[in-house]
């Protein structure tokens, strides 16, 4: 399958609702005191209730693009809005998933995933209730009393997409989610976020740097290179919906791995001097 | 006795036993520190026979002495009470002072740097020569025994206080953020919770060095409570009884330690609490 839809940058398409970053660039002041060009001239869509991965070696900046989407770090050029409207800080309508899983040690897990809704002025009992649901869809009744420390990794990060989901968010920020995760987790946890966005379809915009994760997950792979941070190309995923492992034994997933490896390859060739 | 065919086909016989390293046996580490401490007073008890002066006493003697002031006589609890006197006052005070202190040292940098050299000068400050000072300026009463103790343990709560602070995992303050948390709220529910282990390691320190400084500002400056007694028995060459007191206010510390590291671990059940 050919790759579709290479996006150039700062090329102008219509509007759509959803999310929009229109030539957005970013420096940063590293360490030495000089200036790092992490985002140059980014520009991509997101529609809404899609599913795009974004794919790229370290470096290319994609971190930095999903915290500039949540409203936390703010573009120095161009612009990024939500059905037009231009971010202004984070919101309700976003919700972030993070890689370190940032659960608050001294609250249980129910009081973590109603941390978001505590934080919005929910009352307890509604907080709880609403914590209670998004615990059981995540498969992890009965630990609602436990502390974050009793739990393993993947079960944190299980409590991370909960709290997430609990307040409701049109779009769901990942941040490399699983990247700290073994590889067997890891997998299992892919299926469950499928299963769960197949039911809840929320616009998802999900980091990683592995081609199997963004292959298996995504409509659309957005591939980033690094150094400055770049859109390199944007990838159609024609692989069917609904998608089971199955998938990966499929010659046309080969061919889309090969294919994703090359040009992820080229970006380490180019940085090796 | 089992026997046991192992894998390279030789018969062993006997049980077999595990063998846990002591300290994770429960009332292991408490069986080392009473072990230490019997060592310490067999080796003080020694040298002080040894040395057979009339002003070091030997561990018995020390003992004999601590059962009299508490018991038979009872004289240790009215300057032991008079000489916390200055305590309760003076570290709810420090208290109360320092930790808002702390919090705005780490959430201005600039306030924070400010403070520093003065933190720094308050830390290496060496009371005795400011007692004359002190003297002039308060009298040799409550007002200067409360002053030494603030300043004995004032700057290890407000550091502690800025230290718990500054080592609340930044990735939970960006988690607040990503939820729309405004700033009150991140104080509120991550800064200060997050923090609280800081504080009360800073709290726990101040107290012990509070204790400290109430038997100095005596020793020094103003003979009441238990320095007044310990510098009474020296003067009596009753060296017993001089170390008899020296090692009540040690228990009281210890004590209070111990507390302070109950209430803590009651309090903030989720962190590893430090080991003073």
């Amino acid at each position: 399958m050919q790759p579709k839809s290479d996006l150039a940058p700062g090329e102008r398409t219509a509007p759509r609702s959803g999310i929009s970053v229109r030539d957005g660039s970013k420096i940063f002041v590293g360490q030495d005191g000089n200036p790092v060009q992490a985002l140059d001239h980014i520009s991509f869509d997101v529609q809404d209730r899609e599913f795009v991965s974004i794919l790229g070696p370290s470096g290319c900046g994609k971190t930095t693009l999903l915290r500039i989407i949540g409203g936390l770090i703010e573009l120095d050029e161009g612009e990024v809005s939500i059905d037009g409207r231009p971010v202004d800080g984070p919101g309700p309508d976003r919700a972030i998933v993070f890689q370190s899983f940032a659960l608050l040690p001294w609250l249980d897990i129910e009081s973590n995933v109603a941390f978001g809704l505590q934080l919005r002025g929910a009352n307890r009992k509604e907080r709880l209730e609403t914590a209670r649901q998004f615990i059981k869809m995540v498969g992890l009744e009965g630990f609602e009393k436990r502390l974050p420390k009793e739990l393993s990794g993947g079960m944190q990060q299980r409590v991370g997409l909960a709290r997430a989901l609990a307040v409701d968010p049109r779009i769901l920020l990942l941040d490399e989610p699983f990247g700290a995760l073994d590889e067997q987790t890891r997998r299992i946890l892919q299926e469950q976020l499928l299963e769960i966005w197949e039911r809840e379809r929320k616009t998802a915009v999900f980091i990683t740097h592995s081609i199997d994760e963004a292959l298996f997950l995504s409509d659309r792979i957005i591939v980033m290179s690094p150094r400055p941070g770049r859109v390199h190309r944007v990838i159609d995923n024609p692989l069917s919906r609904p998608r089971t492992r199955e998938i990966e034994r499929s010659s046309e997933y080969a061919d889309l791995k090969a294919g994703l490896w090359d040009e992820l390859r080229g970006m380490h060739d180019e940085v090796t001097p | 006795m089992a026997e046991v065919l192992t894998r390279d086909g030789h018969v062993a016989s006997g049980p077999k036993r595990r063998h846990r390293p002591i300290t994770d046996r429960r009332g292991g580490v408490i069986a080392i520190r009473l072990l230490v401490l019997a060592l310490f007073a067999g080796v003080w008890q020694w040298l002080a026979v040894r040395s057979d002066s009339l002003l070091i006493p030997t561990f018995t003697e020390t003992v004999d002495g601590l059962f009299q002031l508490m018991f038979q006589d009872g004289d240790l609890w009215g300057p032991l009470w008079e000489s916390n006197k200055a305590v309760v006052i003076g570290f709810p005070v420090a208290v109360v002072t320092a930790v808002p202190i702390g919090l705005a040292m780490a959430r201005w940098t600039y306030f924070g740097r400010f403070m520093n050299p003065w933190a720094i000068l308050l830390l290496a400050l060496p009371i005795a020569p400011l007692t004359p000072l002190l003297i002039l300026g308060f009298g040799i009463g409550m007002t200067s025994r409360v002053i030494v103790v603030v300043l004995f343990c004032w700057v290890f709560i407000a550091l502690n206080t800025r230290a718990g602070v500054r080592g609340v995992d930044p990735s939970l303050i960006e988690m607040a953020r990503a939820f729309d948390a405004n700033e009150r709220q991140v104080w509120r529910f991550i800064l200060l919770r997050g923090a609280m282990p800081g504080i009360m390691a800073g709290l726990r320190i101040g107290l012990a060095r509070a204790i400290a400084g109430m038997v100095v500002v005596e020793l020094l400056m103003v003979p009441a409570g238990v320095g007044g007694l310990m510098l009474r028995f020296r003067g009596q060459f009753e060296a017993g009884l001089v170390f008899a007191v020296v090692l009540a206010v040690i228990l009281e510390s210890v004590l209070i330690l111990f507390a302070m590291r109950a209430l803590e671990r009651r309090l903030v059940p989720w962190a590893n609490a430090a080991q003073v």
